[in-house]
């Protein structure tokens, strides 16, 4: 399903070259749910983001479903990423501005959906993680737990084949930590979702199918 | 869509509102003004009492005689003699009255003095304007046949002479000497060049000058009513045809004639410019674009100064909607949308400043009699300008933000 093959990243200043990824090869499968580990500043997030078509490889090639990326567009881009990707972020990253509804509308804005269509989807998807009753508070008046529960909505109402989690349990403690876990491992096994989750939390990777373990922008195992 | 641009935008106003405030305030302050130069322009320029055909108008208010050299010349308006006498010969128009430019009189009323501004007029003036008429009527053909010495005058002059609303037809009005019979009272004229205000109207032939001296240049205009203003190009060649006929008798020192015919749009741009030439209407109306567009410059890029700091505050949004699928023409658009919202809701406050402004201009008699309005006119360039306000001032940082990269904009860094 998801393919990177010989990955490197250099964050190039004018005095010093930083490797950020070095020689990364590997491959998830469909409906996987693998989790990569690893000290701060390895490299993780930055092959999430590389993954996730959010960020430009320095060498190499990224692959999903065989498809290359080196001819997208930067519509073409964004097209994909609407249609196949789902994020989830450590901070939430949720608009403030915008209700719990508004919020996990927003990847289906960027399609062509009716708006009674898009609030039946974005319904669902609160439902879904358990927040059917919220939908017309605001970020600022939920827990972190629950803000992050709105993030998993919006990163599967479109339906993605792919979920892309950055530390989703970074922020929480271990109650909500839990919760959030149990959604996640409930879209890999009920809707076949293959994901693909950054944590520090070595609990949690092991209730995933496999571990990748970055040190130094490489592969360790 | 529109719907969360709109609710967004909203949202954003709410957020800072010393920002908000400041744009609102550069706005509304920039767009009032503009509004009421553009409604004072269009109020000089729209058909409105008592010329409900302006439009349809124009003036033959301009006459040169020079001597063969071209060294010596005058230029003035018309003289009656030119106007009667070969303007009125003209075929394409629909009507061509005569009137005088104002005249200082004074009259006396109870040991106390009255400075009436009197025009000569011929009868036709009076069926091309349309003055309302609030007792009797105006002067007509067999009126001035019959050498009468009657007078059309405003209210206010009734009332200053005769007292407030008096029943004054048939009653003598004395102006430098000379007695009239008031004929008519009309409600008051605003002050609009070339114009058809007066305290006082007379007929022409009872003035004191010597009419039947062939004069070309003197102290008239001839007000010529087209069918429609598209005959305006047929009716200034038929006019230079008819003037490059005159000959001036060679006794005169001047010799060489030249006359014009202008619109009401001419006259305005040659007042404004003091140009004469034929692109003074492009002149007049290219520094007045020119001008607004220099007076918008400075809120602008206030505007957009503010924008780039809201990029700021808004970058992890961007991040967000990138990762999910907007394309940077998308963001862009949003950008720009948004901007037009907060400008449209300045440029509401402005209309409404604008129009506390035009109430004061009246209520204050600062240009008298005028009924400043807001009209649709006025209303859909206000709102253009809002947009393209808007437009100019959102394009810039919408531009920025639409190129951020993804990941730093998540990240909340600016690149």
């Amino acid at each position: 399903m998801i393919q990177l093959e010989n990955i490197e990243k250099v964050y190039q200043t004018k005095t010093i070259e930083t490797v950020a990824l070095n020689n990364i090869n590997l491959k998830v499968a469909k409906s996987e749910f693998v989790s990569v580990m690893g000290p701060s500043g390895c490299g993780k997030s930055t092959m999430l983001n590389i993954m996730g078509l959010l960020d430009l490889p320095t060498q190499g090639q990224v692959k999903i479903d065989g498809q290359g990326f080196e001819s997208f567009s930067d519509k073409a881009l964004a097209q994909f990423r609407n249609q196949t990707l789902g994020f989830i972020f450590q901070s939430y990253h949720l608009i403030n501005d915008l209700s719990v509804i508004d919020n996990v509308e927003l990847p289906l804005l960027y399609r062509k959906v009716t708006r009674k269509e898009r609030k039946r989807l974005a319904s669902e998807a609160l439902e879904k993680v358990g927040l059917g009753n919220r939908m017309r508070h605001f970020p600022t008046q939920l827990s972190g737990g629950q803000k992050q529960r709105v993030a998993i909505a919006r990163a599967i109402v479109g339906r993605p084949k792919i979920i892309l989690a950055d530390e989703p349990t970074g922020n929480l403690d271990s109650v909500m930590g839990n919760e959030v876990m149990d959604i996640l491992l409930k879209l890999n096994e009920v809707d076949h979702s293959t994901i693909v989750m950054v944590t520090h939390d070595e609990t949690m990777a092991r209730k995933t199918h496999r571990l990748v373990r970055l040190f130094d922008g490489t592969q360790v195992n | 869509m529109l719907r969360n641009y709109i609710k967004i935008a909203w949202k954003v106003l709410g957020r800072n509102k010393f920002f908000t405030f400041v744009s609102l305030f550069g706005i509304s302050f920039t767009l009032a003004v503009l509004i009421v130069i553009i409604s004072l322009l269009d109020n000089m320029l729209r058909p409105s009492y008592p010329e409900p055909n302006r439009d349809r108008s124009l003036y033959a208010n301009r006459v040169r005689l020079q001597n063969e050299e071209r060294n010596s010349s005058t230029i003035s308006s018309a003289g009656f003699y030119f106007l009667q006498e070969h303007v009125k010969n003209l075929k394409t128009p629909e009507k061509i009255g005569i009137i005088s430019n104002g005249t200082a009189t004074n009259t006396f009323v109870g040991g106390r003095k009255l400075r009436l501004e009197l025009k000569y007029t011929d009868d036709v003036i009076w069926e091309i304007y349309d003055h309302e008429f609030i007792e009797g009527k105006a002067y007509n053909n067999s009126n001035i046949s019959n050498n009468e010495y009657v007078a059309i005058i405003t209210e206010e002059t009734r009332d200053d002479y005769f007292g407030e609303g008096q029943q004054v037809v048939g009653k003598t009005i004395i102006t430098d000497n000379t007695s009239y019979r008031v004929i008519g009272v009309i409600k008051n004229v605003p002050s609009i060049p070339p114009g058809p205000e007066a305290d006082i109207f007379v007929p022409y032939n009872t003035s004191k000058s010597d009419l039947s001296r062939k004069q070309y240049v003197g102290g008239y205009i001839g007000v010529i009513l087209a069918h429609h203003k598209r005959d305006f190009p047929k009716i200034k060649e038929e006019f230079q045809e008819m003037v490059d006929k005159i000959e001036i008798p060679a006794d005169n020192n001047l010799t060489v004639l030249t006359a014009w015919v202008f619109s009401q749009k001419e006259i305005i741009s040659h007042l404004a410019t003091r140009e004469t030439n034929e692109n003074s209407v492009i002149i007049f109306f290219s520094l007045l674009i020119g001008g607004m567009l220099l007076f918008m410059l400075l809120p602008t890029l206030n505007l957009v100064n503010i924008n780039v700091s809201r990029i700021m505050e808004r970058a992890s949004e961007i991040g967000v909607r990138k990762a999910f699928g907007a394309t940077s023409g998308t963001l862009a658009i949003q950008f720009i949308v948004e901007n037009i919202i907060l400008t449209l809701i300045g440029g509401l406050i402005g209309l409404g400043l604008a129009f506390g402004i035009l109430i004061f201009i009246q209520n204050a008699d600062l240009i008298s009699y005028t009924n400043f309005s807001i009209n649709y006119k006025v209303f859909f360039i206000a709102i253009l300008l809002c947009v393209v306000f808007g437009f100019l001032s959102g394009v810039l940082p919408a531009i920025r933000m639409s190129r951020m990269q993804v990941v730093n904009a998540i990240k909340g860094e600016i690149k």
